[in-house]
């Protein structure tokens, strides 16, 4: 019963028309900015420094450096200067590395030459050593990237980015904060200072 | 008498509705996908046609900075057009006496770290800014050859923070 009255008042309702004209001009000038305005290319960029001038390592105290030398596309040489005299965390573990890869020794630092059958492979090789040696000095945040002059931009970028972070593709390293917890991270150097080959740029 | 047939005519003619229901659905998810997707971001970048952008699948959002276009055919800052390149490579003319300068960007360059400088220089000590930025747009095909020349001079003229512009790779 209470139904049907509540049915019956609605049909004595009256028809109302909301005049949405205005509303429709509102959104169409809306509509119409917002889509000339609107960038939908997705750009992004990538950091990088030039390497201070004058800078001399001989008066200095040992301090930790790391370069990346882009040869080829496919061929790249990591120079890790000597590391006795710094902090160094899972020493044993670097090390292990250190000898299986590299070649040089506590005085002169150390030294390898990385290929990959493609630009792809190199990168993921470059990334492999240097989770090893960021565990090894996790509050280190810069490393150099020389290139050569052959190189081209694309392979520079794909390497600058290597150096910063790893790739999405890749799992999360377990380091030590400076607070002493164990935590996830997927940042490498991000600090990365780019020079030539052959001089400072 | 014509007229007010005419009339006559248009008054005949029964009110037509129209249903913008469906209408106004589109318009407004649509008007919902843009703003959400509308970036409010500090530079509006704008390669040029025959700039093709080095691919990268960093996220970082793009930073006010100074803008410099490099294509294989020509250097611009700011847009404007600074010098031209052939086949990629900066012509001799354009070349300071040290063998790594680009003399019209160079120019450039000093005339806007001047004008940063003037900006600041009224209320803090200039020297105590952060290192000015640069943004670089330039073309994936270019070589590092060409490249750091427009690193050395930015870093000559005082610009030592390089912000390279980068595409997310097509999948």
């Amino acid at each position: 019963m209470l139904h049907k009255k509540k049915l019956r008042n609605k049909h004595r309702l009256p028809v109302i028309e909301v005049n949405v004209v205005s509303l429709m001009d509102i959104l169409t000038t809306l509509l119409f900015f917002l889509v000339f305005a609107a960038n939908f290319q997705n750009f992004s960029i990538l950091e990088g420094k030039a390497t201070p001038a004058g800078t001399s390592t001989s008066d200095q105290k040992p301090s930790f450096a790391l370069d990346i030398t882009l040869l080829k596309d496919n061929q790249a040489r990591i120079y890790l200067a000597p590391i006795s005299k710094l902090e160094v965390q899972q020493r044993s573990t670097l090390l292990k590395m250190i000898q299986s890869r590299f070649k040089g020794n506590e005085s002169l630092g150390y030294l390898t030459l990385v290929n990959g059958r493609t630009p792809t492979e190199l990168k993921q090789k470059i990334q492999s050593i240097l989770v090893v040696i960021k565990k090894s000095f996790p509050n280190e945040m810069k490393a150099m990237l020389t290139v050569a002059d052959p190189i081209g931009y694309q392979s520079m970028i794909h390497l600058l980015a290597s150096i910063r972070e790893l790739d999405n593709d890749r799992k999360p390293f377990q380091v030590r904060s400076p607070q002493g917890t164990l935590e996830l991270s997927r940042v490498l150097f991000p600090m990365v200072l780019i020079q030539e080959y052959g001089g400072s740029a | 008498m014509a007229l007010i047939r005419k009339r006559s005519k248009k008054m005949d003619l029964s009110e037509a509705n129209v249903n913008i229901t469906a209408l106004m659905d589109v318009l407004v998810v649509l008007l919902f996908f843009l703003i959400k997707s509308f970036s409010v971001s500090a530079s509006q970048l704008n390669p040029p046609k025959d700039l093709r952008l080095p691919a990268s699948m960093v996220e970082t959002p793009v930073e006010e900075a100074l803008l410099i276009s490099l294509s294989h055919g020509e250097l611009r800052g700011k847009g404007e057009l600074l010098t031209g390149l052939v086949r990629g490579s900066f012509q001799t003319m354009d070349i300071g006496d040290d063998g790594r300068t680009i003399l019209p960007l160079k120019q450039f360059l000093d005339q806007e770290i001047k004008k940063r400088n003037e900006l600041y220089g009224e209320n803090i000590d200039v020297s105590k800014l952060p290192p000015a930025k640069i943004l670089i747009q330039a073309d994936r095909r270019l070589r590092f050859q060409t490249m750091k020349y427009l690193l050395h001079t930015a870093q000559m003229s005082g610009y030592s923070d390089y912000q390279f512009v980068v595409m997310p790779p097509k999948k």
